[in-house]
Order: C-alpha cells, then sequence, then structure tokens
C-alpha cells in the first residue's frame, strides 16, 4: 500500500478513516494488525480486498493496482457468512463454480479442504447444523479452497469461545505452514495477534495510521498460553493500545 | 389435516344441517348442507363446475405468470438504486394501496368486453405485491453475504442467480404466495362482474335463478379450492425454502 488514504462521508463533513498508511506485507507473510475500535483496521482489510476503493494512493498486489474483488485475495469475516441454501461442500466449492470447475472437480477440492479443516465428515450438511467454530472452519476451507495469494482475516474468531479460540490459533499456524498463504490478520485481541503473526501492526484511533510495528521472532506452532515471551510482547503492544484508547475516550467524550 | 380439524368440520355440518331442518328460514334462504352437496355433485356431473374451474384456473396461470415475470423485472430494476426505489418503488407502493377491482372499468375500456380484460385485473391484483416482495428482498440480502460472493469472484449475473436470488427466496416466496391470494380475489371480483364462464360468473347465474344451493355450492368450491392452492403449493414451497435456509426445524 503506498500512501493510501480513506475517508467517508458522514452527516455533512467528512471522516477520515485511514491516513497515508505505507504497508508493504511480504509474499508468505503472516501479518496482524491491531488497534482501538473505529481504527480503521477493516477499511484497511476492505481496501486489500478491493470492496472499497482508496481516496488517495494506490494499493498493490505483485506491483499491479487492485481494481475491485478478485479471488487472489479472498476475505474471512468476523461471522462466517456461509450461504445458508448450500450444503457445507456446496458452500466450499462456490468460489471454484464461480472459476468455472467442473462439479467433479470442485467436489474433490472441497473435501480436500474439509479434511484440512476436519470436516469432511459433514461436507453434505446444512450450514444451519453446526456450531459456530465449524462454521468458521468451513469458511477457512472456502477461502483456502479458492487458492487465493492473500488471505485476509478480519477478526474470525472473535465471536468464538475461548476454547475454540486456542484450537484455532494452533490449526490455523498448522495450515499456515502447510499452504504458506500470505495472511493479513484484523483482530482487536492483542495476545492473538502476538501468537499468530510474524509482525503485529499497531493503528491509531481515528484517524487511522500506523503507529507502531512490533517484530515477533519466536518460533512456531505458538502457544500463548506456555509462552512468557509472547506475554512480554503482549504487554508491550497493550501499553501502546492503552495510550491510543484513552485519545479514543476523550475524543468520544468531546 | 389433523383429527380436531375434521371433527370441528363434521360439527359445524351437524349445527347447519339440524338449523336448515328447524326452518327457521325458508329454504330458498339457507340451503341445508344435503342440497348444497348435490348441487356440487350436479355442477360436477354436468360439467358446468369443472367447466368453470378449468376457465378460473387458466386466467390465473396466465395472470399470474405475466405478474411474475414482469414483478420480477420491476422488482430487480427497483432494487437496483435509491433513486428507483424513491420514485418507482413509491409509485408501486402507491398502486398496490388501490384495490385491483377498480382497474376493470380500464381494462374494459382498453381491451373490451374480453378474456384480456379480467387477465389484466389479475395480473394488476399480483404485481405489485410480487413486485415489493422482490425489492424488499433484494435490498434485504445481507451486505456481508454479497462482499463475501464479491471476494469469491462472483459479479454481475452469476451473483444474481447463484447468491442474491437464492438469499432473497424466503421473502420472494411469501411476496409471491400473498400475490396469488391477492389474484385470486382480483378474478373471483372480476368474473363476478364479467360474463364468460368462470368460477365468479357461475355465482352469479346462481343468484339470477335464485338457486341458493348453487350460490352455496360455489362458494365452497372456491373456498376450497383457494384454500388447497394456499396449503398444498404454496405452503409446501414456503415450507422447503425456509427448511432448506435453516429458518425451521422438523420439529414444530
Amino acid at each position: 500500500m503506498e500512501g493510501v488514504w480513506k475517508d467517508f462521508r458522514m452527516g455533512d463533513g467528512r471522516l477520515s478513516a485511514l491516513e497515508d498508511i505505507n504497508l508493504e506485507i511480504k509474499d508468505g507473510e503472516f501479518v496482524c494488525i491491531v488497534g482501538p475500535s473505529g481504527c480503521g483496521k477493516t477499511t484497511l482489510l476492505n481496501l486489500i480486498a478491493g470492496l472499497v476503493k482508496p481516496s488517495k494512493g494506490r494499493v498493490l498486489l505483485d506491483g499491479k493496482g487492485i481494481e475491485g474483488p478478485k479471488p487472489d485475495r479472498v476475505m474471512m469475516f468476523q461471522e462466517a457468512a456461509l450461504f445458508p441454501w448450500l450444503t457445507v461442500s456446496q458452500n466450499v466449492e462456490f468460489g471454484l463454480k464461480m472459476k468455472g470447475m467442473s462439479g467433479k472437480e470442485r467436489r474433490a477440492i472441497a473435501l480436500g479442504y474439509l479434511k484440512l479443516v476436519r470436516l469432511s465428515r459433514f461436507k453434505d450438511s446444512n450450514v444451519h447444523e453446526l456450531s459456530g467454530g465449524m462454521k468458521q472452519r468451513v469458511a477457512l476451507a472456502r477461502a483456502l479452497a479458492m487458492d487465493p495469494e492473500v488471505l485476509l482475516m478480519d477478526e474470525p474468531f472473535a465471536a468464538l469461545d475461548a476454547q475454540t479460540r486456542d484450537r484455532f490459533h494452533l490449526e490455523l499456524q498448522q495450515i499456515w505452514a502447510k499452504t504458506r498463504k500470505t495472511i493479513v490478520f484484523v483482530t482487536h485481541n492483542v495476545s492473538e495477534a502476538v501468537a499468530l503473526g510474524d509482525r503485529v501492526l499497531m493503528l491509531t484511533y481515528r484517524p487511522g495510521r500506523i503507529k507502531k510495528e512490533f517484530k515477533v521472532d519466536y518460533p512456531r506452532p505458538r502457544q500463548f498460553r506456555r509462552s512468557p515471551e509472547l506475554a512480554g510482547i503482549t504487554a508491550k503492544v497493550l501499553d501502546e493500545l492503552e495510550v491510543e484508547m484513552n485519545r479514543a475516550m476523550k475524543e468520544e467524550l468531546e | 389435516m389433523n383429527a380436531r380439524l375434521v371433527l370441528f368440520c363434521l360439527a359445524l355440518v351437524i349445527v347447519w344441517q339440524v338449523i336448515a331442518a328447524i326452518g327457521i328460514w325458508p329454504s330458498y334462504l339457507f340451503p341445508s348442507p344435503v342440497s348444497v352437496l348435490s348441487s356440487i355433485i350436479k355442477g360436477i356431473q354436468n360439467h358446468t363446475i369443472t367447466d368453470a374451474i378449468v376457465a378460473s384456473m387458466r386466467r390465473m396461470a396466465i395472470g399470474f405468470g405475466i405478474a411474475l415475470m414482469s414483478g420480477l423485472v420491476l422488482g430487480v430494476m427497483i432494487s437496483q438504486s435509491r433513486l428507483m426505489a424513491d420514485t418507482v418503488g413509491q409509485l408501486v407502493l402507491g398502486l398496490q394501496t388501490l384495490p385491483s377491482i377498480c382497474w376493470l372499468p380500464l381494462a374494459v375500456l382498453w381491451f373490451g368486453l374480453d378474456e384480456k380484460a379480467i387477465i389484466f385485473v389479475v395480473v394488476a391484483g399480483a404485481v405489485w405485491s410480487i413486485t415489493m416482495a422482490i425489492t424488499s428482498g433484494i435490498r434485504n440480502v445481507p451486505r456481508l453475504i454479497i462482499n463475501a460472493a464479491r471476494t469469491m469472484g462472483a459479479k454481475d449475473m452469476a451473483l444474481y442467480s447463484e447468491v442474491i436470488f437464492p438469499a432473497a427466496l424466503p421473502s420472494i416466496v411469501s411476496g409471491v404466495r400473498q400475490g396469488w391470494s391477492f389474484a385470486w380475489r382480483s378474478l373471483m371480483a372480476g368474473e363476478l362482474l364479467f360474463f364468460s364462464v368462470g368460477l365468479g360468473q357461475l355465482l352469479q347465474t346462481g343468484r339470477e335463478l335464485n338457486d341458493i344451493s348453487q350460490v352455496v355450492a360455489v362458494m365452497i368450491v372456491i373456498m376450497a379450492l383457494g384454500l388447497a392452492i394456499e396449503k398444498l403449493v404454496f405452503g409446501k414451497i414456503e415450507d422447503a425454502v425456509l427448511k432448506n435456509h435453516g429458518l425451521k426445524t422438523d420439529a414444530h
């Protein structure tokens, strides 16, 4: 991202969501973005996804400008956003169908990714028969099935209970190790960001600017609760975040 | 059909028969169930009722088909932009409040005393509520679902056929069902005022012949037919769609 600005119309005025974002993410890197709510984390992802256009600046993938959404950048949301009228397997196949792949091929690929997220038994189930964690797994399989260059994750585990989330952290790291996708992961959960990311970026509150970058150089698979080092980094990020939160509070009260 | 309902209907018929047998009102004002039943049987045997059913259903099929297609086109158009919703959308809302039989004089002037005039009234009865259902169905598809589909490469026609329509289906189906019942009412009203074969006209003939048994018999036929289509066709479709979307479970 080169000098990206984004503002939104709000009433008569304009709300500046992101200001002068310069960010380079390397191939195969796992980057986490944290920041107080309302700092434009999701907007940043939407920009990369091509769901919104920057007001100024450029977003590039492999040197080429991004024009609208394309399946080389797949997004995962806080809610699984599965299609309830399709079965689990059909959901995973959806993007492949859009690519024009034949039914047989699609099903085979979908089954492969459902195995990866350990849900192959449920391939013919209806979406509404699954638990929240299972739905999010299907969403992950659906995203991976597209074989994207970049996987964009917008607080995908925020709605899950703590135990399920812990499992997911491990599994996601394993899957990442296997598939070597570039992942941009947005969360408000700092320990999650530190446990997962190679780098943790912190955005400021309104307008969102990149305030600080933390490198997390620690062997994987990481398990947060087993590692005092990760806790140490988390504490540093949290201190920084607190400053921002206080500023956000003040601004909102004014 | 459950046992309670059957018992209730049976009781109703018995009470009806008893009242008719006491003879508070003369039989030309208050027919007995037996005479109504024989009217129905007679009507089926000499084909007056069956012909009328066929004629009415044919009009329904044509009129409702046209309403469905044009409602689909209109609904998709209106859902495209705020501007369309604020202009054409409001017009549709206004037209929806107009009782559809009010279109009949206009239709007669346009098409003459012709089959087309009645079908026009049927279309006018159904098309607005179908349009509104399709518009609101499409507009209420969660942004999240559309964004998810777009990031996976769905666009243009495929976005509509694979995502937006399926997602909007539950509300579309219930709107179409409502459109059907409006169309059914419009048809009966139209046929009552109009002289060509049909159930509404058969009611009118009954009145002219002072044959109260026939009047009640045709009323029952109209009700039964409406109920059958409502329950067996639309009820089943709606059920299947809701279940498929996880909005309704088997146990209820």
